[in-house]
C-alpha cells in the first residue's frame, strides 16, 4: 500500500503494510531514528510525534492513519525556535535527559505550554506524565519547563512552531 | 473516499452516509478510529489487523461536538483532548476527573470516547461515570436511528447491545447540577488489573440532608457495583449517619457484594465499604 | 544543545542488514521433546546450538551460563535457537509457526528449595553467639522478604554484528566491553584480537548490561557468522521485560540476643538468596548480603548462615547494591523493630549502636572508614525525625484500628548504612583494570578507558580532575569512545568502578605526567593498572578483613502517609545524608542520588513484574546532603547508597502509620490490608 504524507513539512510516500506502526515507519523505512521504539503501548512516550499538531505515541499510529496526514518528528521540530527555547532551558536548568526520551520530552513540554503557558508545578507533572523513563530528575525538569514557560511569556510568541 | 487497499482492506469514508452504506456491506469489518485499545492488547506488533477495516476519522458527522442548554453531544470519533478542550467548567466534573485519569497525555490525542464504550471485555475506569450521568447513545444503521441508555447498551457481563451494521455516532450527556460531584480512581490500571478500582459518586444536598444520590463503582472486569436499592435508602438521609443509621445501609451493601455474579476479593470489598463512608464524610458540611 | 547523533543499537542499519529473533522455551523447567517448523523460506535462516563453533557459553568469574537450552530448559525465555531474515514481519510469521513440544517439570521454586537447588552455602560463626543467646535479656527475631526488581531501561537491548574482513565488530550497549569481547570470541571460536566491540548510546542502564548484552552480542554473532551478513539482533519490550534478569529475591530471618539495655550481644542470621538458573554473580551476591545483614554496628558475636538457591527463572542480575540493599533491608528494618521494642527512639539507638572509630562492623569486618560524626544526627535534623517519630508514635498508640481516625495515617522511618566500590570475591586479576592517559605534543590530553559513561558524568569526573591536576583546560580533555580496539580493558562499569577504581588510575596517570612533564620529551603516555592492597584482604570464610577498600556512607529519613481508605501509601519526603570523601561535581552526585532514591521507592510499592515506571505525580520532595570533605581526598561510589537506606526507612515509616510491623517489599494496598485483618 502506499501512502503518502507530509513530514516535517516535505510530502512523502511510503509503500508498506496497511497495519505497520508509524514509528516502524519513520525509523526503518524513512530512517528518521530521532524517534525511539520502546513498549508499543502508547505508554513510554519514547516514540512520541505531533500528529496534525497534537502530540501522539507514533507506536499506536497505523500506516492507514497517517495518509494525507501532517506529521512531524524531532528531526523537524529540531528547526523550529520552540525547540531553540527547549534546548537552551534544558541547558539552563542542567536538565540533561537521555537520548532515549529526549523527542518525548521535548514533544511533551512543547505540547504542555501550547495548552497551558503558565502551568502549575502539578500541571507540569501531569502534563509530561506521558513520558516514562526511568532517566527522570525531577527537580531539573520542572526547572526546565519554568524557564520555557517564562521566558516565552517575556516575549511574544506565535503558535505554529511546530512547523518547520 | 472508500477504496480497498492490499491484504488488508481499508476503508475510509468521509460522510456517514458513505460509512453506513459500507458497514451495511461489510458488518465484520472492524470500525477504527483512534485504534488505541486495538492496538494496546495486541500481543504482538505484527498482530495485523482483519480483513476489512473501516477507518472513521474522517467522517465529518462523527467529529462534531454540539452543545445546548440541557446536553452535550460528543461525536463519537472526537478524541478525548478535545473533549477535556471544551473545559472543566461546561464538562461534568466527574467526567473531566475521569478522562484525565484515563490515559496518558498523548494517548488522549487518539483515544475517542466511541471506542471507550464500545470496548467488549470490559467497562473500563470511566464507566460508573458514564453511568450515573446517564449519558445515551445513538446507534445508526442504513435506514435506522435509534438512542439507548448506556446501561442498556452495556449491560452485564461482556455483551454489547449492538445490533448488525450498527454504529454508535452521537454520545449524549445531560447536564445536570450536583452538589457533590466525585471521581476517584485507585491504582492505575496497567499494574495489576484485579486491584483496579473507580468510583464516582453524585448527590444534591441540603442541609446535610441527601435529596438525591447516585454512586458507583468501577473494576478492571466487566463488574460494575452499583445499588439503587442502596441509594433509595441513602435518600432523605440526615448526615452524619449513627452507627444504627448505618446497619441497613451496610446490609443492603453486603448484599449487593455478595450477589456479584463473578465476585470480588475480601480485599477489593473491604475499599468498597471504605470508599463509600468517606463519600458520605465528603457530603457532610462542617 | 543540537540534537546529537543518536546511536542507540536500535538506529543502527547497514547495508544488507538481516534482523534476528530468539526461539525462547516456554516452560519454566523441562525436556524439549521436539522441535518441529514448516518449509522455511529461502532468505531466512535458522541456527540451532549443535552448529556452535566455539563453546556455547558465557562465562563469568568462575560461573558458566549456557547460551541454549539443549534439551534441557531450566528457565522459561531460556533461549532454544535463533533465526535471522530481512523482514522482521515475515521473521514473526515463521517463528509463530515453529512447534517446540516439551515435557514440562515442576520448577524449582524459592520458598520450598530442594537440596540440589543450593549452589552454595556459607557458615560463619564469630565469638560466642550460643552463650550470648543463653544470657539474653531479651531475643528479637524476624524474617524479612524483598522481592525481583525489574530494571526499567527505556531502550531496548541488542546488539548489531558486521563481519569486516577478518575482524567482528559488535555495536551494543553494554557496561563491560571486554566481556561481550572475550565471549563473542569464544563463542565463534576465534583469537579476541580478532573481536571488536564498540559501544553504542543507552539510557542509563542501571547494572542491566553488565553481562546480559554479551549474551545478546553472542547470538547476534552467530547469526552473522552463518549468514556471512550483518545482523541485528533486538528484543522487544515484552521479551526484554520476561527474559532481563532481576534483583535477586532474599529471605532473611534474624534472630537477636538483647542485654538489659536493648543492645545486641549476638545475632544469628540465616539467609537465603534466589539466584535464578543459574549462580552468575551468586559468590558476590552472597558475600555482600552477609555483609550487609550483619548491619552497620558493632561487632557482636554472631552465626552467619547463606545459601545460594537456584530457581526456574533467568539467573538474577547485579542491580544497585548486589546483595547490599537486601541484607541492608534485614539488618535495619531489623533494628528498627528492636528500637521499637525496648521502648527507644531509633535514631537514639541506631547512633548507640552504630560502629565508632576503631570499631570493627558487625561481623567482623574491619570498616575502611567510619561513618562521620553527625551522620545519622544531620539527617534527623533535617527531617525533624525526632519531634515526628514521637507525635506519630502517640497518634499510633491512640488508634484502635488503622480507620477509627479517619484522617491520613503518618509515619517516620529512619536508615543508615554503607556501600563499596568493586568486587568484594573478585580481585580483577589476571586481568588488572587499566587506564591510559597520553599527553600529546600540542597540549591535548586523552583519557583511554573501557569504562562506560552513559549519562556522561563519569566522563566529566575524570576530565574535571585530569584539569585540576595538569592544569589544561577541560575543552583540551577527549575521553575516548570505549571501543576494544582502541582502549585498555578497565573492567564492567558497575559497583561505582568508575568514579572509584578508574577515577583513582585516571588521577594516578595524570599525577605521573605531572612528574614526567617537564622532564621528558612529549608525548607522554602512562598506563596505570589495579594493584589491590595485600594487606588485610577480605577473607570469605572468616568474614573478617576489609571488605572494600573505602566506604561511602548515607543514612536516610522517609516519611509516609497511608490513605486509611484506600491503603495506597505515599512519600511525604525523603531526606538523604551522605558522607562519600571529595565529590567531583555536586550536580551529578545529586542526580545520581536523587535517580537511586526513585528506583529504591519504586522497588518498596511495586508489585514485581510490573513493566511500569513511576509517573512524575508519584515523585515525592527529595532532600539530598552531602557532607563534604573539600577538595582533596579519595572519592566514594554513591549508586548503590539509596538501595541500602530507603527500603527499610520507607518500611518503618509505613510500619508506624499503620501500626503493623512490615517486613516485606512491595508493600501495597493490599498486603497492608491483609496485615491489618490479622490479629
Amino acid at each position: 500500500m502506499n501512502v503518502t504524507f507530509t513530514l516535517n513539512g516535505k510530502s512523502v510516500t511510503v509503500n508498506t503494510e496497511p497495519d505497520q506502526r508509524l514509528v516502524h515507519i519513520l525509523r526503518e523505512e524513512l530512517k528518521l531514528v530521532g524517534t525511539k521504539s520502546g513498549c508499543y503501548r502508547g505508554d513510554c512516550g519514547s516514540c512520541s510525534v505531533l500528529l496534525g499538531g497534537e502530540m501522539v505515541p507514533s507506536c499506536l499510529v497505523p500506516a492507514f492513519a497517517v495518509r494525507g496526514a501532517e506529521v512531524v518528528t524531532i528531526e523537524g521540530f529540531t528547526r523550529t525556535r520552540d525547540y531553540a527555547d527547549i534546548v537552551h532551558a534544558f541547558e539552563e536548568a542542567e536538565y540533561t535527559p537521555c537520548g532515549h526520551c529526549f523527542a518525548g520530552r521535548v514533544l511533551a513540554i512543547h505540547s504542555l505550554l501550547l495548552r497551558l503557558p503558565s502551568p502549575s508545578e502539578r500541571e507540569i507533572l501531569a502534563g509530561l506524565s506521558g513520558v516514562r523513563c526511568q532517566c527522570a530528575d525531577v527537580s531539573s525538569l520542572l526547572r526546565a519547563v519554568n524557564v520555557v514557560a517564562y521566558s516565552r511569556a517575556r516575549k511574544p510568541h506565535g503558535r505554529g512552531g511546530g512547523h518547520p | 473516499m472508500a477504496e480497498s487497499l492490499g491484504p488488508t482492506n481499508v476503508y475510509t469514508p468521509s460522510s456517514l452516509s458513505e460509512l453506513l452504506s459500507l458497514y451495511d456491506k461489510l458488518p465484520q469489518a472492524l470500525l477504527f478510529n483512534g485504534g488505541t485499545h486495538i492496538l494496546r492488547e495486541q500481543h504482538g506488533i505484527y498482530d495485523g489487523l482483519p480483513a476489512n477495516v473501516i477507518n472513521i476519522a474522517r467522517v465529518e458527522d462523527l467529529n462534531r461536538i454540539n452543545r445546548t442548554e440541557r446536553h452535550i453531544d460528543i461525536g463519537s470519533a472526537v478524541s478525548v483532548n478535545r473533549i477535556l478542550d471544551i473545559g472543566a467548567n461546561v464538562l461534568p466534573r466527574s467526567l473531566h476527573d475521569a478522562l484525565v485519569a484515563m490515559l496518558p497525555p498523548g494517548v488522549r490525542n487518539l483515544a475517542t470516547l466511541g471506542g471507550n464504550i464500545c470496548i467488549r471485555d470490559r467497562r473500563r475506569t470511566i464507566y460508573p461515570v458514564y453511568l450515573l450521568l446517564e449519558i445515551q447513545l445513538e446507534l445508526r444503521r442504513l435506514g435506522a436511528t435509534r438512542w439507548t441508555p448506556l446501561s442498556r447498551f452495556a449491560g452485564p457481563g461482556a455483551r454489547l447491545d449492538l445490533q448488525g451494521g450498527e454504529v454508535l455516532t452521537r454520545i449524549r450527556i445531560p447536564f445536570s447540577t450536583w452538589d457533590r460531584e466525585v471521581y476517584r480512581r485507585i491504582d492505575q490500571e496497567l499494574e495489576s488489573p484485579s486491584d483496579f478500582l473507580s468510583f464516582c459518586g453524585l448527590a444534591r444536598m441540603e442541609k446535610n440532608v441527601i435529596n438525591d444520590v447516585r454512586f458507583a463503582f468501577g473494576t478492571a472486569g466487566p463488574i460494575v457495583v452499583r445499588s439503587r436499592e442502596l441509594e433509595n435508602e441513602l435518600i432523605g438521609r440526615h448526615l452524619p449517619l449513627g452507627r444504627r443509621e448505618m446497619a441497613p445501609v451496610a446490609e443492603i451493601l453486603e448484599a449487593t457484594l455478595s450477589g456479584l455474579r463473578d465476585g470480588l476479593s475480601e480485599f477489593q470489598k473491604d475499599r468498597i465499604r471504605s470508599i463509600l463512608g468517606w463519600f458520605l464524610d465528603q457530603l457532610v458540611d462542617e | 544543545m543540537a540534537l546529537q547523533e543518536d546511536s542507540f543499537v536500535g538506529d543502527l542499519a547497514v547495508e544488507g542488514m538481516l534482523h534476528g529473533f530468539v526461539m525462547r522455551a516456554a516452560v519454566d523447567r523441562g525436556e524439549i521433546l521436539s522441535i518441529s517448523y514448516p518449509k522455511v523460506p529461502r532468505e531466512i535462516t535458522l541456527l540451532f546450538p549443535e552448529e556452535i563453533p566455539g563453546e556455547p557459553a558465557l562465562s563469568l568469574f568462575s560461573q558458566r551460563l549456557p547460551l541454549f537450552a539443549g534439551r534441557a530448559v531450566t528457565f522459561r525465555g531460556e533461549p532454544i535457537m535463533l533465526l535471522c531474515g530481512p523482514d522482521e514481519r515475515r521473521l514473526a510469521e515463521l517463528a509463530a509457526q515453529i512447534e517446540i513440544r516439551y515435557r514440562a517439570e515442576s520448577p524449582f521454586s524459592f520458598a520450598r528449595p530442594l537440596e540440589i537447588q543450593i549452589a552454595e552455602q556459607r557458615e560463619v560463626l564469630i565469638g560466642a553467639p550460643d552463650r550470648a543467646f543463653d544470657d539474653a535479656f531479651q531475643i528479637v527475631e524476624g524474617e524479612y522478604t524483598t522481592c525481583p526488581q525489574e530494571y526499567l531501561v527505556s531502550d531496548p537491548p541488542g546488539a548489531l554484528v558486521v563481519f569486516e574482513d577478518e575482524r567482528v565488530v559488535v555495536s551494543c550497549p553494554t557496561q563491560w566491553p571486554y566481556h561481550v569481547r572475550n565471549v563473542v570470541a569464544t563463542v565463534l571460536g576465534l583469537p579476541r584480537k580478532q573481536v571488536e566491540v564498540r559501544v553504542t548510546r543507552m539510557s542509563p542502564p542501571r547494572d542491566s548490561r553488565i553481562w546480559f548484552t554479551s549474551v545478546v552480542a553472542a547470538q547476534c554473532a552467530l547469526l552473522a557468522w552463518k549468514t556471512r551478513r550483518p545482523v541485528r539482533l533486538l528484543l522487544g519490550c515484552e521479551e526484554a521485560s520476561s527474559v532481563q534478569p532481576r534483583r535477586a529475591p532474599s529471605r532473611i530471618l534474624f534472630r537477636s540476643a538483647l542485654d538489659r539495655d536493648g543492645n545486641p550481644t549476638a545475632h544469628d542470621i540465616d539467609l537465603a538468596i534466589d539466584c535464578g538458573a543459574v549462580p552468575l554473580l551468586g559468590e558476590e551476591l552472597l558475600e555482600r548480603a552477609l555483609l550487609a545483614a550483619a548491619g552497620p554496628y558493632q561487632s557482636t558475636a554472631y552465626r552467619l548462615r547463606g545459601r545460594l538457591v537456584t530457581t526456574s527463572v533467568p539467573p538474577m542480575d547485579a542491580f544497585q547494591g548486589l546483595g547490599l540493599a537486601q541484607g541492608f533491608f534485614a539488618a535495619e528494618t531489623h533494628a528498627s523493630r528492636i528500637a521499637e521494642l525496648t521502648q527507644t527512639d531509633p535514631f537514639t539507638w541506631k547512633e548507640r549502636n552504630l560502629v565508632k572509630r576503631n570499631g570493627l562492623l558487625a561481623g567482623g569486618a574491619i570498616p575502611a572508614n567510619y561513618p562521620p560524626t553527625g551522620l545519622l544526627a544531620r539527617t534527623v535534623e533535617l527531617s525533624d525525625f525526632t519531634r515526628k517519630y514521637a507525635a506519630y508514635e502517640m497518634l499510633k498508640k491512640r488508634r484502635e484500628t488503622i480507620r477509627d481516625q479517619g484522617s491520613p495515617l503518618r509515619g517516620i522511618g529512619l536508615a543508615v548504612a554503607y556501600q563499596g566500590a568493586g568486587f568484594i570475591t573478585r580481585s580483577d586479576e589476571p586481568d588488572p583494570a587499566t587506564v591510559v592517559v597520553r599527553l600529546e605534543a600540542n597540549g591535548s590530553l586523552y583519557i583511554m578507558t573501557s569504562g562506560v559513561s552513559p549519562s556522561g558524568e563519569a566522563r566529566s569526573a575524570w576530565s574535571e580532575n585530569a584539569a585540576r591536576i595538569l592544569g589544561i583546560e577541560l575543552k583540551r580533555i577527549f575521553v575516548s569512545e570505549p571501543d576494544t580496539s582502541v582502549v585498555p580493558n578497565s573492567g564492567p562499569s558497575t559497583l561505582s568502578r568508575n568514579i572509584t577504581i578508574i577515577g583513582d588510575l585516571v588521577e594516578r596517570a595524570c599525577e605521573t605526567i605531572v612528574r614526567k612533564r617537564f622532564r621528558a620529551a612529549l608525548p607522554i603516555e602512562v598506563k596505570k593498572s589495579l594493584k589491590l592492597p595485600r594487606a588485610n584482604r577480605w577473607n570469605p570464610e572468616e568474614h573478617t578483613g576489609l571488605p572494600f577498600d573505602r566506604l561511602s556512607w548515607a543514612a536516610a529519613a522517609v516519611e509516609t502517609e497511608v490513605d486509611p481508605v484506600t491503603l495506597e501509601t505515599s512519600v511525604r519526603g525523603i531526606w538523604t545524608t551522605v558522607s562519600c570523601g571529595r565529590v567531583m561535581i555536586e550536580s551529578a552526585a545529586r542526580r545520581v542520588v536523587e535517580n537511586g532514591i526513585v528506583h529504591a521507592l519504586w522497588w518498596c510499592s511495586s508489585s514485581h513484574g510490573s513493566q511500569r515506571s513511576p509517573a512524575l505525580l508519584e515523585f515525592p520532595p527529595i532532600a539530598i546532603e552531602f557532607l563534604s570533605a573539600g577538595q582533596k581526598g579519595w572519592v566514594g561510589g554513591i549508586e548503590e547508597l539509596a538501595a541500602c537506606v530507603v527500603p527499610s526507612a520507607y518500611v518503618s515509616a509505613v510500619a508506624q502509620a499503620t501500626s503493623r510491623y512490615f517486613d516485606t517489599l512491595p508493600i501495597t494496598p493490599e498486603l497492608i490490608h491483609r496485615y491489618a485483618e490479622e490479629p
